[in-house]
């Protein structure tokens, strides 16, 4: 009945989703919950904003040059918008200024979308929406990009996205700017983030962020459950290590293969 | 205008998108249910359409952002009037030729957009080789060993490193094949993880930087 090779993902997902409903369940219950640790980089964001504002600058968003084309982009830049939506709603609610620049058309409307969903929760819909369609071509989005950091002095710029080449130059043009650097992405290329920019989120804090710095219970509740999923996979990680060594590998390779 | 705003609340509209979504992934998971392959197609060939359309706001969006430029001369508003030109430009030539592989239409794409972007990115290449710069202020134990692991795979790569010592390689090869590896898969997975998490709070509507 399930597809072949596929049993393996609908089993994580039925689990992943069984843990996050239960941790969820749970903390409606009250019942005590483990703590959460909330990343530096989201901490942080409240006063990045107050920063700017106080030097009359503007923040600038970004989430790269790829939009909902492929999977592991949308989910990404979906982190990086959801995270724009929370910016952009303590920007509206203590009277900042937040552009986001974009480099494909229906990245455009995810980020109107975004900045829009922020007024309205911060109780000023009518905040002005200020997102810049700029080029489909990865340079000529970087060098505007570059230019627009410069020409009006970001105070904050946040890059939450799936980037290919674009991190490293619109981070140093930040940084020429002036500007505090806030990056995250879910692939390899935080390693080209951590140089460039002063705070910066690892892997699933990028799914976090927005989520953290809304403050609602039970999307914290939420991502204990994902950590519990973690360490249901470690565990299994470490069983299959052990089996491996034992000599199972081929009935391991076997199991994960269904 | 919001996308959403004409309907009174938005929970219909993510439990349509629930819907939409939901359909491919049964498609993946459980194949052979009749219907679902074909409204798994019909949704895919709609995403397409919709994905078009997204360029009609975006474009209106970016000639209203430069003519406005333009007409109050702002700083640097040559270079928005110039994009104004290359636009209407182009527009008109496909229009006149209504070919992609005309004449004119190729000329325009080479003597400007295919010699332009190399020029473009020979100047910006500048700013990613500075970049590596930063990671080398050893300010703290995790920067150091980020940067000592850079330098020994950088002369795994380089030729000299092999001329120096032949153990570069060799480390080199092994911080490519196992850490770096390994931490790639570990971060593929929590990352996977967390998007799973994500999906879940969009489709139950609790993604509120999103769908506001």
């Amino acid at each position: 009945m399930v597809a072949e090779g596929k049993i393996n993902a609908l089993a994580i997902l039925v689990l992943t989703w069984a843990l996050i409903l239960y941790f969820q369940y749970r903390g409606k219950q009250g019942k005590k919950m483990p703590e959460l640790r909330i990343p530096a980089a989201v901490k942080v964001i409240p006063q990045l904003v107050g920063r700017a504002i106080e030097m009359d600058r503007p923040i600038h968003f970004t989430s790269g040059t790829t939009g909902l084309n492929y999977t592991f982009t949308t989910a990404t830049n979906a982190a990086g918008w959801s995270l724009l939506g929370y910016v952009s709603k303590i920007c509206a609610e203590l009277g900042g200024k937040i552009f986001a620049t974009c480099a494909r058309p229906d990245v455009y409307l995810m980020e109107s979308e975004a900045i829009r969903a922020g007024n309205v929760l911060a109780g000023k819909p009518d905040y002005p929406i200020d997102v810049r369609y700029i080029s489909p071509d990865a340079f000529a989005y970087q060098a505007a990009v570059i230019d627009m950091l410069k020409e009006e002095e970001v105070a904050v710029n946040v890059m939450v996205g799936f980037f290919y080449t674009e991190h490293l130059t619109i981070g140093h043009g930040a940084r020429e700017a002036g500007a505090i650097g806030l990056g995250g992405t879910t692939n390899m290329d935080i390693f080209g983030l951590i140089p460039t920019n002063d705070y910066y989120l690892l892997g699933p804090e990028n799914y976090a962020a927005g989520a953290l710095l809304s403050g609602d219970e039970e999307m914290k509740n939420s991502f204990i459950g994902q950590d519990a999923t973690i360490y249901v996979l470690l565990g299994i990680l470490i069983i299959g290590v052990l089996a491996a060594t034992a000599g199972y590998a081929e009935a391991i390779l076997d199991l994960i293969s269904m | 205008m919001s996308l959403l705003s004409i309907f009174k609340t938005r929970q219909p509209v993510i439990y349509i998108l629930a819907i939409c979504f939901a359909i491919p992934l049964i498609a993946m998971l459980f194949p052979g249910i009749p219907g679902v392959d074909s409204a798994t197609s019909t949704l895919t060939s709609w995403n397409t359409i919709i994905m078009g359309f997204t360029f009609i706001p975006a474009t209106l969006s970016l000639i209203i952002r430069n003519v406005k430029s333009v007409t109050t001369q702002k700083k640097g508003w040559i270079y928005e009037a110039w994009t104004l030109v290359v636009m209407v430009i182009t527009f008109g030539v496909y229009f006149a030729t209504q070919s992609i592989t005309s004449v004119e239409y190729t000329f325009l794409f080479d003597a400007i957009y295919a010699s332009s972007k190399p020029a473009v990115w020979g100047i910006i290449a500048m700013y990613m080789l500075i970049v590596p710069t930063y990671g080398f202020r050893l300010r703290n134990i995790e920067v150091a060993v980020f940067t000592i692991a850079c330098c020994l795979v950088a002369l795994m790569n380089a030729p000299i490193g092999a001329a120096i010592w032949s153990g570069f390689p060799a480390i080199g090869s092994w911080l490519v094949d196992w850490p770096y590896r390994g931490i790639n898969y570990l971060i593929s997975t929590l990352a996977s993880l967390g998007a799973l998490l994500m999906a879940l709070r969009i489709i139950r509507g609790r993604e509120r930087g999103l769908l506001g």
